[in-house]
């Protein structure tokens, strides 16, 4: 079975020269077959997006990658649920990614993606999803090693997605943490949150790193990473392995996985090489591996 | 509040005999057990809530009573008096749960709100968090009817029963020192209210000592 | 010309006299109480409950805290207790269900439909179609933990599973709750009390990242298994697993370590950066939710004990049976049993975001 390498929607607040940059690069250098668009976490963002999305969108699909997009996490407001409908509607470049239950409405019936927001813990909810139209499935960040295993033996047509490189969404909240930190009120926030390009961290009153904060969003401090469990999902049935932007060395990254996956060398030697290539990061697997998430565990 | 609950306690004669002499202590002993004897074989669910924790120790801690209780969980639950900390400890008790008396006495027939008290931290807490919770969470899971399931001891015994179980008096000093949480919430306009009439109160008694006074003076004369 | 004059007295009796003839010809809100234990179910339902909410005692619910809820026997009897004073019992199996082990979820359903539960409250995509192809009849409540947030989600959930009731998410403003009932008119109800989820409920995984259990996976928050507190010196330190959540001053109330009420250090200064260790208390706005069309009530706290359970059944009670008069005690009453002994009318009102 091919492996597809893809790079989820980017969920920080870049400004737009960054953004196009980030997406140029991608699409002229990077070893990625498909790529996610869109602002899922705070609508207030998504205004500044939507003028470069057709832009962009062309440029990926020129350099002949998959494009879909991806609509928010949280959706309260009916002007929120209005313009989440309208983004959905208007979209003709293929295939779209449901990140709540609203998208999953709009959508029924036709084939498109099932976001990691979206609780498929079990065989029957994937089974539900796939008999509604879903194609794709990313799997919820915290799901362990037997539930995947348990999900890619369940009779199903649908492909499986998980992300293996990148801090782990952990939460979302009507409230707006980001605003919080800097004495600031949501409705008020001046997008705050686009001063920190990976997230805000959030320290223990100990000073030990624990989490990022992300806008609406709270992320892992650590970076998931299972560079090293890529060929036992490979073998579990896993199709598509999701790689989140980080204002880092994407394009390096990608080659890295890509190399894994191709079996140009093994986990571990890509392993040494993400850690050459982002020396400040911490990497976990802890979720994988059936732990609390922030745990890291090598072979054994 | 607390302190003067507390030391009121203490001085009764029962208890400044009790927390001194070891007889005493295996009284005391003795009667606890008697009554968490009783107490499970009406509720045998106390005991199946906490099976997963069997073989553990709990510590319970009195602020206010120079002994500790050691509780290991088996299938049933006796408690054993131990006069000092060190030796307490020895048994290495997998939690500890430390207030006054009254507080866990309170907690323990599901009167008090364990975690209120804890957030006010009249009650502390080490070790495994989980047994304490669950201890909590099975004891709060029946309802101890304390004449029915209890109430049958040893004739001999019934006097002192008696004085050990007669805590209720001291449940209104208790729900006093609570008040004091309160006071900065929503009940200050209910206290100034309070207090102008106490004041009014005052002053009318005054008034009515003067009056009364008067009226002696003026039969008097 | 002369002007009718009426005395202060006489206009606050018509004015009640008009709320309570309208209360009277709307139905009342129903009340929604926890309970943890058998013996919390009866204080529930001596206290006034309209209808309690419980779990079995095992990972199908999102309160599966160590020494908690009920076995089947025990769910019975209490289902007989409740029914005999005309109070429902409502089946929490809100936790989702885990991949190659639905066949525990499944006998929880099986169980509850065999005891004849008033209805089942479920978040899980999966087990709410197999309770709807399996149990048509069953009465099926969504969970707050599917975070059901907008009119759409509701849409999807009435058409798809034919669930009746929904439990909104701890996130949404009375006006927000008003326009998702005059588009769906669907039964909807709302955390009255208790402990407050600043995150969207049933997407958060804060909890296992810190701990390897959550409540989605395993239907706990903040594990108690994972808590530990430490002295040093006059402050008391909380942690869940290997991170410090808080530090208190000896002035200070002390908080359960549950990581979105925990104090952290974020742009360089330390504060409640999530939410801080507040409860919710509707009991000032209960009016307003009911105009909102909301038709129920719900006190979180199976983990809490019964004298919390009695304290709050009794309070809301009163201020459902009694609106005019009863606002100021409850409340004072209430106040020492929350969490961190401060309250918030939370997202309710929008000034919270």
């Amino acid at each position: 079975m091919k492996s597809f390498l893809t790079l989820g929607p980017l969920l920080f607040n870049w400004d737009i020269k960054k953004i196009r940059e980030f997406y140029f690069k991608i699409a002229d250098e990077a070893p990625i077959e498909c790529v996610y668009l869109g602002e899922i976490v705070c609508s207030k963002r998504a205004p500044f997006l939507e003028p470069v999305l057709q832009e962009l969108t062309e440029r990926l699909k020129q350099a002949g990658k998959e494009v879909i997009y991806s609509t928010s996490v949280l959706i309260e407001s009916d002007k929120e649920l209005e313009n989440s409908r309208t983004r959905v509607q208007a979209w003709a470049n293929g295939l779209v990614e449901a990140n709540d239950m609203a998208a999953i409405h709009f959508l029924l019936g036709k084939p498109h993606c099932i976001g990691p927001y979206i609780n498929v813990y079990n065989e029957e909810a994937l089974l539900y999803l796939t008999e509604q139209g879903a194609i794709r499935v990313t799997l919820p960040f915290e799901l362990p090693q037997t539930s995947i295993a348990a999900l890619s033996q369940a009779q199903n047509r649908a492909n499986l997605e998980l992300q293996v490189f990148g801090r782990q969404p952990l939460a979302i909240s009507a409230r707006c943490a980001h605003a919080r930190a800097y004495g600031l009120h949501k409705h008020n926030c001046q997008l705050i949150c686009g001063q920190d390009l990976d997230g805000m961290a959030v320290l223990t009153l100990n000073q030990q790193p624990f989490l990022v904060v992300n806008g609406l969003q709270t992320l892992s401090y650590t970076y998931c990473n299972l560079i090293r469990e890529l060929t036992e999902l490979q073998n579990l049935g896993v199709s598509y392995f999701r790689l989140s932007p980080h204002h880092t060395h994407m394009v390096e990254v990608a080659h890295v996985f890509r190399n894994v996956l191709d079996q140009k060398y093994e986990g571990e030697e890509g392993y040494r090489r993400l850690q050459a290539l982002l020396p400040e990061a911490s990497f976990s697997n802890g979720f994988y591996k059936s732990e609390a998430g922030y745990v890291n565990r090598g072979k054994g | 509040m607390h302190s003067k609950s507390t030391a009121s306690l203490l001085y009764t004669p029962f208890f400044s005999v009790l927390t001194k002499l070891p007889l005493a202590h295996a009284l005391l002993q003795t009667l606890i057990n008697r009554t968490l004897l009783k107490i499970q074989r009406h509720h045998p669910g106390i005991a199946e809530r906490l099976s997963e924790f069997h073989g553990k120790t709990l510590l319970i801690e009195f602020s206010d009573l120079p002994f500790y209780l050691l509780l290991p969980i088996e299938q049933s639950l006796k408690v054993r008096i131990i006069p000092n900390r060190s030796e307490a400890l020895a048994s290495e008790p997998f939690a500890t749960v430390r207030s006054e008396l009254y507080s866990l006495w309170q907690l323990f027939q599901g009167k008090l709100d364990g975690d209120a008290l804890f957030f006010s931290r009249d009650l502390s807490i080490d070790g495994n968090t989980e047994l304490i919770v669950a201890l909590r969470n099975a004891l709060d899971g029946v309802k101890i009817d304390w004449v029915k399931d209890v109430f049958n001891p040893p004739q001999i015994l019934i006097p002192l029963f008696k004085k050990t179980f007669n805590f209720g008096k001291f449940v209104s000093l208790q729900l006093s020192g609570d008040l004091k949480r309160i006071q900065n919430t929503v009940l200050s306009p209910v206290h100034k209210e309070l207090d102008k009439l106490s004041h009014s109160t005052d002053q009318l008694a005054e008034r009515m000592t003067a009056l009364e006074k008067q009226t002696k003076r003026g039969v008097r004369s | 010309m002369c002007v009718p004059t009426q005395s202060a007295e006489t206009r606050k009796y018509i004015k009640l006299f008009i709320q309570s003839a309208i209360v009277m010809n709307t139905p009342s809100l129903e009340l929604v109480c926890p309970a943890g234990t058998p013996a919390a179910l009866k204080d529930a339902v001596d206290h006034g409950a309209d209808a309690v909410y419980v779990g079995f005692r095992n990972e199908t619910n999102a309160r599966n805290f160590p020494g908690l809820n009920f076995s089947a026997d025990e769910l019975a009897e209490g289902i007989t207790y409740a029914h005999a004073k005309s109070c429902k019992v409502f089946v929490a199996i809100n936790t989702f269900a885990r991949a190659g082990a639905s066949h525990l979820w499944h006998q929880a359903l099986f169980d509850a439909e065999r005891l004849k539960v008033d209805a089942v409250i479920l978040a899980d995509l999966g087990l709410l179609h197999y309770c709807h192809r399996t149990y048509p009849n069953l009465r099926k409540h969504l969970s707050v933990q599917a975070s059901a947030s907008n009119v759409e989600s509701i849409r999807f959930y009435q058409k798809a599973f034919n669930v009746k009731r929904m439990v909104l998410p701890r996130v949404l403003t009375v006006s927000e709750i008003a326009n998702i009932y005059h588009k769906t008119h669907a039964e909807l109800e709302v955390f009255a009390f208790g402990g407050l989820c600043v995150m969207a409920e049933g997407r958060c995984a804060l909890s296992s990242y810190a701990t390897g259990k959550s409540p989605n996976t395993s239907g706990v928050c903040s594990p108690a298994s994972h808590v530990h507190y430490e002295k040093q010196g006059e402050k008391l330190i909380s942690k869940l697993g290997e991170f410090t959540i808080n530090v208190f001053e000896s002035h200070e109330s002390a908080g359960y370590p549950t990581l979105c009420k925990g104090r952290f250090i974020a742009n360089g200064k330390p504060l409640y950066l999530f939410e801080e260790p507040v409860s919710l208390n509707t009991i000032s706005i209960l009016d307003k939710l009911k105009a909102a069309g909301v038709c129920a009530i719900k006190i979180e706290g199976r983990q809490r004990g019964r004298a919390y359970v009695a304290e709050v059944v009794r309070s809301f009670r009163a201020a459902l049976d009694n609106p005019e008069g009863s606002l100021l005690i409850p409340a004072t009453q209430l106040s020492t049993i929350s969490e961190g002994q401060t309250e918030t009318v939370g997202s309710y009102e929008r000034g919270w975001r």
